[in-house]
């Protein structure tokens, strides 16, 4: 059995064991979400780029740090993404670019098609599942997550009260947890 | 900020999973959760839900790879030359021998007589017979070749090098007909005038099995025909001792 029929927790086991093509065959399965990620969080394709190394890099040091009880490799691996696109974007220069970009051009938001079914299954149904939302919980989200604010950015930016946006937040994640079944957990 | 009782952290548990808190909030949110296991489920819900948010897919820059690769060889975990790309399907990620043995070459002083030798089979196997003539050094380019060779051989044997408190510290692999390597080292990197130094268990003594540097990385050692039960690494001065002073910092047992 080669590793393309591995699972995903059988690959992290192979890369604990410096199977380097354990690690090419994650990167293959989901390099593409991780590079998205950070590229639609960071506005930037070199940005994206490294925050994808660091992502990869570390799952080759630290395999252990996935643990499979807790969810699928691809939600572990976006959530490596996004903190580490985030920091890029907080880092001043990074924002002070971000924001000469944006006032050029009209951020791209649009989902790019996947060739794999389930991704677009996915979007599909997360889109649907945005719109269960309160306008207010859907924007305190998006800009969150995918704009990198703070809460307090994002309640300064709203003119809200903190504790508001943060329980928002909350509310929302959890409403779209109900409305999205059995796809948050899923692995590949 | 002083520590925030299980409602504030609760209420800041949605935020924290979308990175979208502050870093000392980062820190309390984290410390609770080592401790709750109900906060953490709840962490991992909302991420799991984040991710599905986040689930877009974007061809990667074919570049990407190489960058990885390159920095996999680099890293302070398990060095060797970069794997082959992976096959991205649809994108092709142009594999180019030469460039990339440039930068093993010239960061690896024993493998430059192997960069003259284009044909990565060729690699493979110098940088096998280099291991197994050379006992014990570390370090080579080219060994991370023979570790995965090793680790494909049937019958092989990971064992786990762990600290007394148990945090794997190494790793070693067995392989039927005694060449041994140390595949994988997270060990910290000595002062001047220390190696670490690799010991068998045979015959209910330590046996030396060579030294590994100050700050070993691969390497590979011969045990010849004996059967050493537990693997072991101690500190010692540089030139090595012919037996332990001191406990050892790292050991496994090896299965019979």
């Amino acid at each position: 059995m080669g590793v393309r029929d591995y699972s995903d927790a059988r690959l992290v086991l192979a890369i604990g064991r410096f199977r380097q093509d354990a690690l090419a065959e994650a990167y293959r399965r989901h390099g593409g979400a991780v590079f998205a990620l950070a590229r639609r969080v960071t506005g930037d394709a070199e940005d994206a780029q490294d925050v994808a190394q660091e992502v990869f890099l570390r799952l080759w040091n630290e395999p252990d740090r996935f643990d499979p009880d807790r969810g699928s490799l691809r939600s572990f691996l976006l959530a490596q993404s996004h903190g580490r696109a985030v920091d890029a974007v907080r880092s001043r220069e990074a924002r002070r670019r971000r924001e000469e970009r944006e006032a050029r051009q009209t951020a791209s938001r649009g989902y790019d098609a996947d060739s794999e079914m389930w991704d677009l299954v996915v979007a599909d149904e997360v889109t649907r599942a945005m719109e269960t939302l309160s306008g207010d919980e859907r924007v305190a989200i998006e800009l969150a997550y995918f704009d990198g604010l703070t809460y307090r950015e994002v309640a300064t930016r709203l003119d809200q009260p903190e504790g508001t946006v943060k329980s928002r937040i909350r509310s929302g994640l959890r409403r779209l947890r109900a409305s999205l079944p059995d796809l948050a957990v899923r692995g590949s | 900020m002083s520590d925030p009782g299980h409602d504030e952290i609760q209420s800041l548990l949605g935020a924290f999973a979308l990175d979208a808190v502050d870093p000392d909030e980062a820190e309390a949110v984290r410390r609770h959760l080592d401790e709750c296991g109900d906060c953490q489920a709840e962490v991992d819900a909302h991420r799991a839900v984040a991710g599905a948010l986040g689930n877009s897919v974007e061809p990667l820059p074919p570049e990407l790879w190489d960058r990885i690769a390159e920095r996999i060889a680099e890293s302070p975990g398990p060095t060797g030359p970069p794997p082959a790309p992976p096959d991205l399907s649809e994108q092709v990620v142009p594999l180019d021998p030469a460039r990339r043995a440039a930068p093993a070459r010239s960061r690896r002083g024993p493998t430059v007589v192997l960069g003259v030798a284009a044909a990565a089979l060729v690699l493979v196997v110098a940088a096998y017979a280099l291991g197994r003539s050379h006992p014990a050094s570390p370090g080579h380019g080219g060994l991370s070749v023979a570790v995965a060779q090793a680790m494909a051989t049937p019958g092989h044997q990971v064992v786990d090098l762990r600290s007394p408190d148990g945090t794997r510290l190494a790793q070693v692999v067995a392989v039927p007909g005694g060449h041994w390597y140390l595949a994988r080292s997270d060990m910290p990197r000595l002062p001047g005038g220390r190696t670490y130094q690799l010991w068998g268990v045979i015959d209910g003594r330590y046996i030396s099995l060579g030294l590994l540097g100050p700050h070993p990385s691969q390497a590979a050692f011969s045990v010849g025909s004996a059967s050493p039960i537990a693997v072991a690494v101690s500190v010692e001065p540089a030139g090595g001792v012919a037996s332990p002073d001191l406990p050892p910092v790292a050991s496994g047992t090896v299965a019979t």
